[in-house]
């Protein structure tokens, strides 16, 4: 092409021909100095040589310039003198690099393996030496004529160095490429084999296919050689095309074959280390002397090769490394499995399975005993949690997956298991409840308190596994039924770990969550206030209720409910609680109070059982009864019945209580529970106990824990009504219209951190709402709901139910015009200030 | 609970060496009376003297708070009665006359009876 091209001009180059002339002699010189510059001789090439052949190229180039404007006006005539002039001297450089590579060609071409690479390295390395010299000798070409043939598009014209290392690669490399990358493929090979190697020459020769990357088509490429900011696709062309292609496909051959040999005899923990070894070889051989380029395709491929196709061996292993502890290998196998694609998603779900069963099978260990223990319970959890936590932490890192297996095989076998099964009806709410009977026995007064930090570690542990329990509303109700009993019978070791946990808990589920618990708190302290003042009040006022008076005033609604007791008190007794009513309705406006007698205890001095004397702790019912022995050692049980205005089964209970504990006799055992009414009872005055304090309320208010539960459990429904209902009503204020699946969706997003609600119970409490004219179909749209009876955003006010009765009946009326309705709803909800 | 568990001290101590301050206050026992209490922890509860006891501005009981002081955690939510003895959440009732002067039960004209305290 190139050739014909020149041929086409001659005819219009007559005025040149001094100049063409002239190139012979100056070719002449020329030639000579590049026999100097290829053939090795560059020590001769003084800096005199160098110059002098820069001025020939320099002095031809100018006077055919200058002899063109002598002779010829016309610009274009001018122009075709220089084309014609440039592009001689540029075919015969050329002509000299080809002559010079295909003699080289002719004398390493029948070389092969490490002897044709070092060959070809040696004379790459000195032709592109030479070609840099030779590039500045011909500068002035370059920078005038080359110059202006590439910016008028001319794309078969090259700057002198790219020119020569594109006859390089089409008189050199095109021949000999297949060769020489089999012997680098080779060496490689041979270093992977375990054999030293020279990588000079590799790196060498790699980085000549880098340097052939010129792109003959591509103007823009056409300096890249020399400036190096060509983009790095187009440059790398040559060496994907000719070396990465051929080496990825041999690398995976290798490594395939080496990985089932390495498998007919090895461990699969061994293969492991063995990859782990390879992949860092390979990522250090690519640095080292492969292109940078390359290292994302060698890994894919090693991962291809070495992880992904052999992903159920990993697989198959995982479950026996789990059996047998092995954190180290785990941890190796997640290394190589988090590499290839959807690699882990096996090992999550086996993580899944296998921390469920090693759950299970923990507390398979302990039923019976963790039945009634609910430390064990808690610490054969927190045992199996914490084990598995550390692996996954520690081999897995923390990822999410393996995190999100461990947080779903927890909330399985936390929330059923054969300790709950065993619970038979209450199998849904028995981890809650051992759950908050640890935390009863972590926060009661006991011999062995633990250290402050101690104890905040364990309710950390305690917040561990309340993370997984799924009904929160039921553990709150134990929790509470607990913590009031702890407030009540004044047993909490530390308020401080009270409020502790009850952040907490607050931070996992909010503040509607602790509400209660923060206001029972709150009472305590109201009511430790109010004893001060009303002891105070009664000093002042001279009066002596000849008793150690403390009262707790608690808001009704708050606290769990408590048992009704009625009993006839002591006349003291009534006395003291009519003296603080009195107070108290001082204090206060409007209240009601409520003794609640079967929460009240005493202590009661006793100077009938000689010699010693004893103080014992008893409930309000114990005092009424013993008090009757202060008129008469013994009574018939039909007196004290009608003396204490008690019913017979609960008197039953107390006397009885009081004869396990030896203070009194019965002349008859009680029958189904219940004393006869001729029964004798009296005072056993033989009593005699080694303590002279002792605490006979617990032996009559001995909690049946199923009987507890029962009741936790009928309320539960009931108050998840409530809380559904509320929830309903403060979806609608926001959203004033909602889709009725929508609503559905909502409640449960927002309630899923306390239980999860059922369907069927939102829909049944919609209706509810529904009735009380809260909300209504709405008439426009049937399937969305409209907030009809309650708030306004400004005053917080509802629109009174008579209010909302007429707007229903304007509602029906204007059924007829249906597009009215939310115009008219509208307004009514904007009641004037 | 922050209440001490005063004779929790006296443990294996016998009676007569009992000395704290309060238990002197307190009459001892003697022959016509074996049993004598010392000292009684008592429990009640307080709700508003109502005869209903949900709120029929809100809804809500009256031992919560109105829905407007729940939104808000804020201070006090008392109850309010009337001359008509029908009762609501103050907030709700001081919400409700600026713009109807009766009460939303009865008709009646609100006047306030007295305010919980
Ligand atoms: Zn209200
Ligand atoms: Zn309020
Ligand atoms: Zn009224």
């Amino acid at each position: 092409m190139a050739a014909m091209n020149g041929l086409h001009r001659t005819s219009a180059a007559a005025g040149v021909l001094t100049a063409s002339r002239n190139l012979d002699d100056v070719w002449l010189k020329l030639s000579e100095g590049l026999n100097t510059v290829y053939n090795g001789q560059l020590a001769d090439m003084n800096k005199e040589r160098y110059m002098s052949l820069y001025t020939e190229v320099y002095n031809y180039c100018a006077c055919v310039n200058t002899s063109a404007d002598q002779h010829h006006e016309h610009r274009s005539m001018q122009s075709h003198g220089a084309d014609l002039v440039g592009m001689e001297m540029y075919r015969k450089l050329e002509n000299y690099i080809r002559n010079h590579v295909v003699a080289k060609k002719e004398a390493m071409g029948s070389f092969r393996g490490e002897e044709l690479l070092i060959r070809y390295h040696e004379e790459w390395v000195n032709f592109r030496f030479s070609s840099q010299v030779m590039n500045g000798i011909f500068q002035y070409l370059n920078r005038h004529w080359i110059k202006r043939e590439l910016d008028e598009g001319n794309n078969e014209i090259y700057v002198t160095f790219t020119l020569a290392l594109m006859v390089w690669r089409q008189s050199l490399f095109m021949q000999l490429k297949d060769y020489v990358t089999d012997a680098l493929l080779d060496l490689i090979q041979r270093e992977r084999d375990g054999i030293k190697i020279s990588t000079t020459i590799i790196k060498g020769v790699i980085e000549s296919y880098v340097d052939l990357g010129i792109d003959e088509y591509e103007p823009s490429a056409q300096n890249t050689a020399i400036t190096g900011n060509a983009n790095s696709r187009d440059k790398l062309r040559v060496y994907k095309e000719h070396f990465e292609d051929r080496f990825i496909k041999k690398t995976e051959e290798y490594y395939s074959a080496e990985a089932s040999n390495f498998l007919q005899n090895g461990s699969v923990v061994e293969y492991m280390k063995k990859v782990e070894k390879r992949l860092d070889e390979e990522q250090n051989r690519c640095g080292n002397y492969i292109n940078e380029a390359t290292q994302i395709p060698l890994a894919k491929a090693l991962e291809k090769v070495l992880i992904q196709s052999r992903l159920e061996l990993f697989q198959n292993e995982f479950g026996g490394l789990l059996e047998q502890h092995k954190d180290e290998d785990l941890a190796r196998m997640y290394k190589l499995c988090e590499r290839v694609d959807r690699g882990l998603d096996e090992l999550r779900i086996a993580l899944e399975r296998h921390i469920a069963k090693e759950g299970h099978a923990e507390i398979d260990k302990v039923t019976e005993q963790a039945f009634n223990d609910p430390k064990l319970y808690v610490s054969t959890i927190l045992y199996v949690h914490q084990r598995y936590s550390k692996l996954v932490g520690e081999a897995f890192v923390n990822e999410p997956g393996f995190l999100q297996s461990l947080d779903k095989a927890a909330t399985n076998f936390i929330n059923k298991n054969s300790v709950t099964l065993k619970a038979e009806k209450h199998a849904a709410s028995k981890s809650s409840e051992l759950l908050a009977r640890h935390c009863d026995g972590l926060l009661r007064k006991s011999a062995k308190l633990p250290e402050e930090e101690e104890l905040e570690k364990m309710l950390d542990d305690v917040m561990i596994v309340f993370k997984y329990i799924e009904d929160k509303d039921v553990f709150s109700k134990h929790y509470t039924k607990m913590f009031s009993k702890r407030l009540i019978y004044d047993q909490s070791a530390s308020e401080d770990a009270e409020v502790s946990l009850i952040n907490k808990l607050k931070q996992n589920c909010g503040f509607e969550y602790t509400s209660k618990l923060t206001k029972m708190i709150t009472d305590m302290q109201l009511s430790k206030d109010l004893c001060g003042k009303f002891r105070s009040h009664c000093s002042d006022t001279g009066k002596d209720l000849g008793v150690d008076l403390n009262i707790l005033v608690l808001t009704s609604g708050t606290w769990p409910t408590m048992p009704p007791l009625q009993v006839q008190l002591p006349e003291k007794l009534n006395g003291c609680l009519e003296e603080f009513k009195a107070f108290y309705n001082q204090k206060h406006n409007g209240r009601k109070l409520n003794w609640i007698l079967s929460q009240s205890r005493g202590e009661v001095a006793a100077n009938c059982f000689k010699p010693k004397k004893y103080l014992f702790t008893l409930t309000t019912a114990q005092i009424a009864l013993v008090d009757q022995f202060n008129r008469s050692e013994e009574f018939e049980f039909s007196a004290l019945l009608s003396s204490l205005g008690m019913d017979k089964a609960t008197l039953s209970q107390v006397v009885n209580s009081l004869v396990k504990g030896l203070l009194l006799k019965h002349s008859t055992e009680a029958e189904n529970g219940e004393y006869a009414n001729d029964t004798t009872i009296s005072l056993n005055k033989a009593y005699t106990n080694k303590k002279v304090k002792v605490d006979l309320s617990k032996m009559a208010m001995r909690v049946d824990v199923s009987k507890e539960a029962d009741s936790v459990q009928k309320n539960v429904d009931e108050d998840r009504k409530a809380v559904i209902n509320a929830c309903i009503v403060r979806v609608l204020k926001m959203r004033r219209r909602i889709v009725h699946n929508d609503l559905i969706a909502e409640v449960i997003q927002q309630l899923s951190s306390r239980f999860k609600p059922k369907v069927d119970m939102i829909k049944r409490c919609i209706g509810q709402l529904m009735e009380k004219e809260y909300m209504k179909r709405d008439a426009n749209q049937r399937v969305s709901y409209f907030v009809l009876h309650l708030l306004n955003e400004q005053t917080g006010v509802s629109i009174s139910s008579y209010f909302s009765k007429l707007l229903l009946l304007i509602a029906k009326f204007i059924r007829f015009c249906p597009y009215q309705t939310h115009f008219i709803f509208n307004c009514v909800n904007l009641p004037n200030e | 609970m922050s209440r001490e568990y005063e004779s929790s001290k006296h443990e294996d101590v016998a009676m007569g060496d009992e000395s704290t301050s309060r238990s002197e206050n307190c009459p001892q026992p003697n022959a016509n009376r074996p049993f004598t209490l010392k000292k009684w922890n008592a429990a009640a509860t307080w709700c508003w003297d109502v005869d209903c006891d949900t709120c029929a501005i809100c809804r809500v009981h009256l031992m919560e708070e109105c829905l407007r002081c729940q939104a808000e955690t804020s201070s006090e939510c008392v109850c309010v009665w009337g001359e008509c003895n029908h009762s609501f959440h103050n907030c709700c009732m001081a919400a409700w006359i600026k713009m109807n002067p009766r009460c939303p039960l009865c008709q009646q004209e609100w006047v306030v009876q007295r305010i919980g305290k």
